[in-house]
């Protein structure tokens, strides 16, 4: 199946990905070798197969993840943690606004 | 001879005799990397004055006599700029994390200051460890020491740059799909990638979270068998990290490999391979072969489906771990910020470099509503036959041996343009990654003066058996003690 430039459009914008021209019509190219490439593990019976995601570590087949205890640990030092935010206001991060008043 | 041209091991004697100070080792290394490093580009960070404090506080106290076994304390180690380091900036060499200062240490950080070593600078990577060169660093290029026009492998590349230049003595590399072993291969130095969940990923920037793993890269088995005795520890932090005991891994340094059977996948000795490469890798499995191993061939049918698999799996890993740089909790974040939207698009578009935005795409697409089954799923059920496949094969060998790259180290600029060809550059590698399982790449030749690696695979969490093999072909061989002309 090949892919069009709109559906590079699409990709990226599900991935928040602001794309140039160029880099569009880039894109869509790789995109078409790199997938025509993997194509080829469609040719691969996997009939009764379980996907990968059902094995831990050495092979043994982990239904569950392992949780620890769910208890707080206070971090020591949060101010290092809003310290590297871009953007800070009364200790509370900042983002641009998010609903336009004029709707 | 110069003190940061010896192995740790070697060191932890003279440290423990007395014979030297931590102090005069880690000047010895600062002074190398202020010749070399105007030409190698190993670091992107170093960490000098807080490693010369750290020297006198270790010589001011002293409490070698107290330690009986052999440490590493005192001894100089570089860390990967993908590990998160308290205070230290951590930049993934990606320009959206530029500025990026940790407010904590990763787990395998603070393993390695409890057992007193030094870290001497945060070493280059591609961005985001996505790439087998360094080129796709945004801030620089590191030169392998061998040849400065050939890249130095990747994305571990200063790690193993700046081992192989003795810049350092130690160094923590990562591994998704052959990050520590082709680097390793390319540079002559020993490259360990631990099976998945041997080691925490606490702290270590994700990329693919199934397939990477930390692990170390030395100037010899020795000193990887000491730095994983640090290492390989359970960290409730990880909930992959395997709660298993951990071995002395000094244990298996013992020169015996009589009945050791291993196993040549033929797949990896074909098409593709450089006869060179080839010769070597033969030369020294007849090396194991004198001392009493028995070699067979086998066939791995489903490694010819490796790599795609790994171009699904891992991009679409990527693309869902790095949505977290949103420019709004750290990281850089666009000027261009008149709605959020356009805040995330800019913050995207600016941060990341072309590789890293590439596979962003794929995995999104692999990933997206229709496509899921045909990429992603039947990807993940492939991956399930080639773990089959080699559990069969563990059945009949203990260990598999292959070149651990398909050619020496390439030049630099020669496959920038052709992302499918680096992306071949790893297929000996990618299907031990898929699997989980550990594989060392030591020295074992060279080809036109640039060092030729030998792969070994081993059972999951049988490192030991690893190190065993990796030593015996060690002490029948310089290879390892060879030092490039720089």
């Amino acid at each position: 199946m090949a892919v069009t430039k709109k559906d590079t459009e699409y990709a990226a914008s599900l991935a928040r990905l602001g794309l140039s021209e160029e880099e569009k019509e880039l894109f869509t190219g790789q995109l078409n070798d790199i997938l025509g490439y993997i194509d080829a593990i469609n040719s691969v019976d996997t009939k009764d197969v379980l996907p990968a995601v059902f094995y831990g570590p050495g092979g043994a087949k982990a239904f569950s993840t392992p949780m620890r205890e769910d208890a707080a640990v206070p971090f020591k030092e949060p101010k290092k943690i809003l310290g590297a935010a871009p953007r800070l206001e009364d200790n509370m991060f900042r983002v641009p606004k998010i609903l336009d008043p004029e709707e | 001879m110069e003190l940061n041209t010896l192995a740790a091991h070697e060191l932890a004697e003279k440290l423990k005799d007395k014979e030297i100070s931590c102090t005069e080792l880690i000047e010895a290394v600062y002074k190398r990397i202020e010749a070399v490093e105007p030409e190698i580009n190993a670091f992107n960070t170093l960490t000098k004055e807080l490693a010369l404090k750290k020297a006198k506080e270790l010589d001011d106290s002293r409490p070698w006599a107290l330690n009986p076994g052999p440490s590493l304390r005192g001894i100089p180690i570089a860390i990967k700029d993908n590990m998160c380091t308290d205070g230290i900036r951590t930049t993934c060499s990606s320009k959206i994390l530029e500025n990026y200062v940790p407010p904590y240490n990763a787990t395998v950080v603070d393993l390695v200051l409890e057992a007193g070593m030094i870290p001497v600078g945060k070493t280059n990577l591609d961005e985001f460890a996505m790439g087998s060169s360094t080129e796709n660093s945004a801030y620089k290029t590191t030169k392998n020491p061998w040849d400065l026009k050939k890249v130095p492998g990747g994305s571990s590349g200063g790690a193993a740059a700046s081992v192989a230049a003795d810049e350092t003595i130690l160094s923590l590399g990562s591994d998704t799909g052959g990050s520590i072993r082709q680097p390793a291969s390319f540079c002559g130095v020993t490259g360990l990638k631990p099976t998945y969940g041997r080691v925490s990923r606490y702290g270590l920037i994700a990329f693919a979270s199934s397939l990477d793993q930390i692990g170390p890269i030395t100037k010899d088995v020795t000193d990887a068998a000491l730095l994983m005795n640090i290492l390989a520890k359970h960290d409730p932090k990880d909930s992959t990290s395997a709660n298993i005991p951990s071995p002395d891994y000094t244990k298996s340094l013992v020169r015996d490999v009589k009945g050791l059977k291993i196993g040549l996948p033929k797949e990896l000795f074909g098409e593709g391979i450089d006869g060179n490469i080839k010769k070597s890798v033969m030369e020294a499995v007849e090396i194991f072969e004198k001392l009493g191993a028995k070699v067979k061939e086998i066939s791995l049918p489903s490694f010819k489906h490796a790599l795609a698999v790994y171009y699904i799996i891992a991009p679409a890993e990527a693309s869902s771990n790095l949505a977290r740089y949103d420019g709004v909790h750290y990281g850089r974040r666009s000027d261009k910020e008149k709605d959020l939207m356009e805040m995330y698009l800019n913050t995207r578009r600016e941060g990341f470099g072309p590789e890293v935005k590439r596979r962003i795409m794929i995995g999104t697409y692999a990933l997206s509503s229709g496509y899921y089954d045909a990429y992603y799923l039947k990807a993940q059920k492939i991956r399930t036959i080639i773990k089959e496949d080699l559990e069969k094969t563990f059945g009949d060998v203990d260990v598999m041996m292959t070149p651990t790259t398909p050619t020496a180290a390439f030049g630099i600029g020669e496959k920038t343009s052709d992302p499918l060809s680096m992306y071949l550059s790893d297929i000996a590698t990618i299907p031990v990654n898929l699997a989980g399982i550990p594989a060392i790449s030591v020295p074992c030749g060279f080809d036109k003066g640039l060092p030729v690696g030998l792969q070994i695979i081993g059972r999951p969490f049988d490192e030991g058996t690893l190190f065993r093999a990796a030593y015996t072909f060690e002490s029948e061989t310089d290879f390892h003690k060879r030092k490039p002309a720089l």
